[in-house]
């Protein structure tokens, strides 16, 4: 699956340093580039795949 | 005797944390045997439900402190053991009242006075193990401040201009958990260590940061549920590009999973938990060693699976 390298979003982003600086409508406009539905369930699997963690003392 | 702890990521918790139970018990029951009653319906600040096997577990454990700062007295590092005990169930019920968890409202009051009870108990000990030692007190007085300034600071995450980072971000994180500062310079008296005061409470600070953002990183679903600004929103919110505020739950999960968000935190996590692996070098370090290189190796883990799942070669 083809997916945006960390260094093109930051070019996409133009390395924006705060949110009031970057460019707005971010994740939208890479969404029209990729398939959506595969980004999402790829998006999940990772996400279900991550063990939790806790704090005990 | 308590000698020591499970390990950091087994997901169990080991036999000790029944020991400081039954030393808790004892310790309140000789006090007032009411208030040990009290403290046993609060059993659920110390001893959460069950966790899923493949659970990190997080954790401050007082025997760290006794090796760091060459503490043999026994019976110094018991109490020191219940000490820390009382501080976190202390802190626990605090940040349950403040956040408004309490399943029963009407606990409110109770928990307040408990963990008011808890808290006097602990500096009591504390101060005991530090032997009269008057910088036990000027140090003790510093760190509630620190603590104060810490959940002020906290409170308005994400409302200046100030970027949370380096210095700052463990000013702001580990100063809110400042009292645990006081079981070190309490043992660092007992055992006239002064000089490695700093240094240990230094690398307790930037382990409490890291821990602070891996629980952020599983956490971060229920946090933006309730507007919390967490360190962690914040970072996603910026590779997002918009404010928190106008970040949906999917733009927030595109930048932490698909975009490079966790794989930067990880990052993040690491350089603290390298930072607080060489401030304790030079002492006798293999109890906390082994924990912080157990969670270096935990975090690498994680973000090697983001990879793997990238690459769309992920184990099953």
């Amino acid at each position: 699956m083809d997916i945006v390298s960390d260094s093109a979003l930051a070019e996409a982003t133009g390395a924006a340093t705060s949110a009031s600086d970057a460019p707005a409508g971010l994740t939208d406009h890479l969404r029209t580039d990729l398939d959506a539905d595969a980004l999402r369930r790829l998006r999940d699997d990772i996400e279900k795949s991550l063990p939790r963690a806790d704090w005990t003392w | 005797m308590i000698d020591s702890w499970s390990s950091a990521t087994s997901g169990g918790r080991g036999p000790v944390d029944a020991d400081v139970k039954r030393l808790l018990h004892e310790h309140l029951t000789g006090l007032d045997p009411f208030l040990a009653e009290v403290a046993r319906t609060f059993d659920h600040l110390v001893n959460p439900s069950t966790r899923h096997p493949d659970t990190v577990v997080l954790r401050i454990d007082a025997t760290w402190f006794t090796e760091l700062l060459e503490v043999h007295d026994v019976a110094a590092r018991d109490r020191a053991a219940l000490a820390l005990a009382m501080l976190a169930m202390h802190t626990q019920a605090q940040d349950q009242r403040i956040d408004r968890d309490l399943a029963d409202p009407s606990l409110a009051w109770a928990t307040d006075v408990l963990s008011s009870t808890l808290l006097v108990e602990a500096i009591a000990m504390l101060c005991g193990i530090a032997g009269g030692d008057p910088l036990f007190w000027a140090q003790t007085r510093a760190a509630f401040t620190e603590s104060a300034r810490g959940c002020l600071a906290e409170r308005t995450l994400g409302t200046g201009s100030d970027e949370l980072v380096g210095e700052r971000l463990v000013s702001v994180v580990a100063g809110r958990m400042a009292t645990l500062r006081i079981l070190v310079t309490s043992l660092a008296c007992h055992s006239r260590r002064h000089e490695r005061t700093q240094p240990v409470q230094r690398a307790i600070d930037h382990l409490l940061v890291a821990q602070k953002l891996r629980d952020d990183i599983s956490d971060w679903r229920d946090d933006h549920a309730r507007g919390m600004p967490t360190v962690v929103l914040l970072r996603l919110a910026q590779r997002v590009g918009r404010p928190l505020h106008e970040c949906s739950p999917d733009d927030v999960a595109d930048a932490l999973y698909l975009f490079g968000g966790l794989e930067a935190l990880v990052d993040e996590i690491d350089d603290h938990l390298r930072r607080a692996a060489e401030l304790i070098e030079p002492y006798p370090h293999r109890r906390m060693g082994g924990y912080v290189k157990e969670l270096r190796r935990e975090c690498a883990a994680l973000a090697e699976r983001v990879r793997a799942h990238k690459a769309g070669n992920a184990a099953t």
